[in-house]
């Protein structure tokens, strides 16, 4: 008789967490093609608190020299191994507890993000704003589907194991 | 002989299959372990939402924090310049072989035809009139002292960075607030008006109030605003010569860094700017010294500057 051990999570969570990095893709190219040609402006409103340029241009645009639109944009597309059909399936509780970490680092990076634009530069930047709530809804949906996931044992012999049995009857 | 007595259970086709026992036995496993694996999913799905909850109140805490924090001008503090800046800007300076990337020239300068601006000594002035808070005025000290230099020393210069909440924002910068120049060739009377808090700094005399109000102005928008400079009574300069978003996320040092290198893009445009300015400094001192004012790239910038002439 032989087993294979398979993580139990739910059929969602792969395709849900790979169509939030997609976007978080999308969105993190455009802000790094933005930082770097001059001739492209970010669709953005420029009043009141929302100032796309006065976020994107500031010194918190930059983390040890690396343009945060750079970094947000290589955090998602390493994201995507993590967030494979086959990654999801599988019970080693490496692959299980590096897909949290790996989410737990975006939020760590996002609430740092988020007290750059609330309390120093006091302007908000849609866009960073954006990416924020893909990168928050990605751990989200990674945290439930975690806890739905209860590894289980498929059993390719129909019966059960006589030993279990046996002492099931005595 | 005994018989062996057959305890196993028979379909009646002859097919041995599990005895109903067993059968029990595994259904009572089956439940056990549905009911083990409920109870740990309740646990963990508390756990998770327990972790989310918390990420969530942080966040809104930093929100919170920032709607309640004073709302300023963002200004930082002002700090001797490093020996890394000072030493940029005199090897910059001697950097007038290098013919100029003019297309980084976004704000070129103005022709004048009113009387020449001296010093109280005699030599022809240039008078610089900025704020500190101002991201135009962070990008245009970078070649105003660069320039400058060619023709004398500064010293007390300091470093700062423009104000958080204009755009762009945080731009690295100089400040003259508490700088001096000694030159044989020109006067340079840097003011910094006011603070990055945008509180009074230095003061203009009434004759020099009487130029920024009257040439402080453009012909889109007459108010005066800064940065200004009055290049000896000649030239003047209204607004950032090159786009200051290009300093933007760096500091001082990096800047200095970048300022002797004319492939990079900080570097290209401050060197420009530097030959353009210093292009209308020999207009008026006589173009003096030679050395400086025959240069390539100074003759570059000279001739860009008589095509704005015609």
């Amino acid at each position: 008789m032989s087993s294979t051990r398979q993580s139990g999570a739910p059929v969602w969570a792969a395709p849900a967490c790979l169509v939030l990095t997609a976007i978080g893709i999308g969105i993190a190219t455009y802000l790094t093609i933005a930082h770097y040609d001059t001739h492209v402006s970010l669709v953005c409103s420029a009043k009141g608190a929302i100032d796309c340029e006065a976020v994107t241009t500031s010194a918190q645009s930059k983390v040890f020299g690396i343009p945060v639109a750079v970094l947000g944009l290589a955090y998602f597309v390493g994201m995507i191994p993590w967030h494979l059909p086959i990654a999801w399936r599988s019970a080693d509780p490496r692959i299980r507890f590096g897909r949290l970490i790996y989410g737990l680092s975006g939020i760590g990076f996002v609430c740092y993000l988020v007290y750059a634009e609330a309390v120093i530069i006091k302007k908000i930047c849609l866009w960073c704003t954006g990416v924020h709530i893909v990168t928050l809804l990605i751990f989200v949906v990674t945290v439930f589907a975690t806890a739905l996931a209860i590894p289980t044992d498929v059993v390719d012999d129909d019966e059960a194991d006589d030993d279990e049995l046996e002492e099931a009857e005595n | 002989m005994a018989t062996v007595r057959d305890t196993s259970a028979h379909d009646g086709s002859g097919h041995r299959g599990p005895t109903p026992s067993k059968k029990a036995a595994a259904e009572r496993i089956a439940a056990q372990r549905a009911a083990a694996q409920r109870s740990a999913r309740k646990r963990n799905l508390l756990m998770a939402g327990g972790g989310v909850l918390a990420v969530l109140l942080v966040i809104g805490g930093i929100v919170l924090a920032g709607l309640h924090t004073k709302k300023g001008t963002g200004s930082s503090d002002v700090v001797p310049a490093s020996s890394a800046v000072s030493e940029a800007i005199a090897k910059t300076a001697a950097l007038t072989a290098a013919q100029p990337d003019l297309s980084t020239i976004l704000g070129p300068p103005t022709a004048l035809t009113g009387a020449a601006l001296k010093a109280s000594n005699g030599l022809p002035q240039v008078l610089y009139v900025s704020a500190e808070w101002c991201p135009n005025c962070a990008a245009t000290r970078w070649p105003l002292t660069v320039a400058l230099s060619r023709f004398g020393t500064f010293s007390g210069l300091t470093t700062t960075y423009s104000s958080t909440t204009d755009k762009p924002s945080h731009i690295p910068t100089l400040s003259y607030r508490d700088s001096s120049y000694k030159s044989s060739y020109v006067d340079f009377d840097g003011k910094e008006q006011v603070d990055g808090n945008n509180k009074p700094l230095q003061v203009l005399t009434p004759a020099e109030n009487a130029l920024f109000q009257t040439l402080g102005g453009t012909a889109n928008d007459p108010a005066p605003g800064y940065p200004f400079i009055d290049f000896g009574g000649k030239w003047k300069q209204n607004g950032t010569p090159y786009d200051p978003s290009i300093l933007a996320g760096m500091t001082p040092d990096q800047v200095a860094t970048a300022m002797s290198n004319a492939t990079t893009k900080a570097g290209a445009a401050i060197q420009a700017s530097a030959d353009v300015f210093t292009a209308e400094i020999c207009s008026i001192d006589g173009a003096k010294p030679a050395s400086v004012c025959t240069a390539a790239g100074v003759t570059a910038a000279t001739t860009a500057l008589a095509a704005l002439t015609k």
